[in-house]
């Protein structure tokens, strides 16, 4: 029994002998390896190229790599020999082009030999990006329980929404304002009308301009973007019609103040100076003028609600404002305030939503403790 | 060139101005920045967008015959000019449609991507670190009970309480909730603890660069305008 082990070890070590001396002999004398393959993911504009060296430095110092476009030359990539793998992106401006890569080596001369290897690639376009399937699921089940829980709403179905701080203020504030005879500000961020916080804004501005109608209080709504002026004046006009105050409603209450960051924060405080405002609203998105616009209406004496999804600007808001809605409590609030089903659903769904997100997040912690990842991959890819 | 540092200067003072309070000084500068403002608008309007944008392309496709894509801008371009309905009073509500395309695009739009960077990209953030090394690790809690000391406490805490953190700040944001639940009762002083102490680092750096634009500011002044005008005056 030993013996045959023996001669089956002797057997074994000379087979791998030969293989590598074999290896040895096969293995050419400019070896390199060249893999070109279309890029995943993209427009179908672009080729992957990965190159490999694989004779030594001293053999071959450098190697070139001729590059054709639907057989017209593009240029020469030069590569060091480094024996270290070497990626480049060939771009082709168009889907459907055929890329070919011609590696020369040059020895030690720098004579150049070859080519050693060729390599064809066609670029292609991708109908899906399929890193964005994990995003994709995600979304289909947020949309699929927004439009369950919306149904829901319409039905009359009572969704509940717990209390905000800064929203049982504003009927204070705006009181405030009609007893001391000074107007109200409403401020709805410095962003476009795409942005989420400029729509929550947006949902805020009718009851609060609602109320404003009602207790005949002065309003002015300084905008800095010609679209959301748009938006604002009709909203602004339908909440004094839904009051029965249309003989109250003015088209210059909703005005354009700037277009820019910093002379728009300048006309605001310049006209908060002048107007001397009760009571202003800061709600929307904001970037560096938050705190010029809070500290001016604090300098003021108004008392100032504001809220935004901007965490950058957050702390100067909690720093300055009487009251703040923090991030998604702004949205909560356009909710709260509106109690459009619509809103409501989507408030639910949110919630249902991070209530999943949490219970991904902690079995994918606990698997990860024992080093399996691939539940974290399967949700979170 | 000294003229034009003096009119910064001068401009850059009004403005300060209105630490003091409100006067002449600042409603001058203030008038001309937004006059300024809006008028560099227009024009950036003009020559970045209806000539880029618009005009450029469309003759383009005209001379090079393609009238698919000359198509789709007249399409957009039009759609684009029913905003000026909003003069009209009979017409105004024609601004609608352009109004909620946009709104509409974006928000199909954003909603993948919003899902895919500030979602699952931040919560895979709360799960594995940068290097894939999970962020609850209990080999880096064993390292820290067999040689304590201050680094490998943090690299033992930091993990767990970021988790912790996120968890209990998503708590916080519940709203469907009622505030009496257990759950939100735990979770709401742990939740503020965190988001103060982050929107206090915050504020600690903004204000750090908002000091950094003053003293350029004041660099501007002293360093560069002050010389210049004792170097002119001084022949």
């Amino acid at each position: 029994m030993k013996k045959i082990l023996f001669l089956a070890l002797v057997v074994l070590v000379s087979l791998s002998f030969a293989a590598a001396v074999k290896a040895e002999e096969e293995r050419p004398l400019y070896g390199c390896e060249l893999n070109l393959y279309d890029t995943p993911n993209d427009d179908g504009i672009s080729v992957e190229l990965e190159f490999m060296p694989l004779s030594s430095p001293d053999e071959v110092p450098q190697y070139g790599i001729d590059l054709y476009v639907d057989g017209v030359f593009m240029n020469t990539l030069t590569v060091v020999n480094a024996q270290a793998l070497f990626i480049y992106t060939v771009p082709t401006d168009k889907r459907g082009a055929e890329v070919r890569a011609e590696v020369f080596a040059y020895d030690a001369e720098g004579t150049r030999q070859g080519p050693v290897q060729v390599e064809k690639a066609i670029s292609t376009a991708q109908w899906y990006y399929s890193d964005r399937i994990g995003a994709f699921i995600w979304s289909m089940l947020f949309i699929g329980l927004i439009m369950i829980l919306i149904g829901k709403a319409k039905k009359g179905q009572d969704i509940f929404i717990r209390r905000i701080a800064g929203l049982e203020a504003i009927d204070d504030a705006v009181g405030r304002a009609t007893e001391m005879g000074r107007p109200v500000f409403y401020i709805p961020g410095t962003s476009i009308i795409d942005d989420i916080a400029t729509l929550a804004s947006l949902n805020i501005l009718r009851p609060v301009a609602q109320q404003v109608a009602t207790y005949e209080t002065p309003f002015s709504v300084p905008i800095k973007d010609p679209v959301v002026l748009t938006v604002a004046q009709d909203i602004v006009k339908e909440a004094y019609m839904a009051a029965g105050r249309a003989d109250l409603h003015d088209e210059g209450m909703v005005y354009l103040a700037s277009v820019g960051q910093f002379d728009y924060a300048a006309a605001v405080n310049g006209a908060m100076v002048r107007e001397k405002p009760a009571t202003v609203f800061l709600l929307g998105m904001f970037w560096a003028e938050s705190l010029m616009l809070a500290e001016t209406a604090n300098t003021v004496g108004a008392i100032q609600i504001a809220g935004t999804d901007a965490t950058s600007q957050l702390p100067f808001f909690i720093a300055a404002c009487d009251y703040t809605l923090i991030g998604e409590e702004l949205y909560a609030a356009s909710a709260y305030m509106s109690r459009e089903p619509l809103l409501l659903g989507t408030l639910k769904a949110q919630d249902m939503i991070k209530g999943a997100v949490i219970f991904a997040m902690l079995l994918s912690l606990v698997f990860m403790l024992f080093g399996i990842d691939s539940v974290m991959n399967f949700f979170f890819q | 060139m000294l003229f034009w540092y003096t009119v910064a200067v001068l401009l850059s003072l009004a403005i300060f101005s209105f630490l003091w309070k409100d006067n002449p000084l600042y409603k001058f500068a203030e008038h001309l920045f937004v006059g300024t403002m809006v008028g560099y608008t227009i024009v950036m309007v003009f020559s970045q967008i209806i000539m880029r944008k618009i005009v450029d392309p469309i003759t383009l496709a005209v001379h090079n015959h393609q009238y698919l894509n000359l198509i789709s801008l007249i399409i957009a371009t039009l759609i684009g000019l029913l905003y000026l309905s909003r003069f009209s009073q009979k017409a105004q509500w024609v601004s609608r449609y352009p109004i909620s395309i946009t709104v509409g695009f974006w928000s199909g739009y954003a909603i993948v991507t919003s899902f895919k960077t500030n979602i699952l990209t931040q919560v895979r953030g709360t799960v594995v670190d940068d290097m894939g090394a999970p962020l609850l690790n209990g080999e880096l809690l064993g390292d820290f009970i067999k040689s304590p000391s201050w680094s490998s406490l943090d690299l033992a805490v930091s993990g767990p309480l970021l988790v912790f953190g996120v968890i209990v700040v998503l708590i916080y944001f519940f709203f469907s909730i009622k505030n009496e639940n257990p759950m939100v009762r735990f979770a709401n002083k742990p939740a503020l603890l965190y988001l103060m102490l982050g929107f206090g680092a915050s504020f600690g750096y903004t204000f750090m660069g908002r000091i950094s634009l003053f003293i350029g500011r004041m660099n501007f002044i002293f360093n560069e305008w002050w010389p210049l005008l004792k170097q002119t005056i001084g022949g």
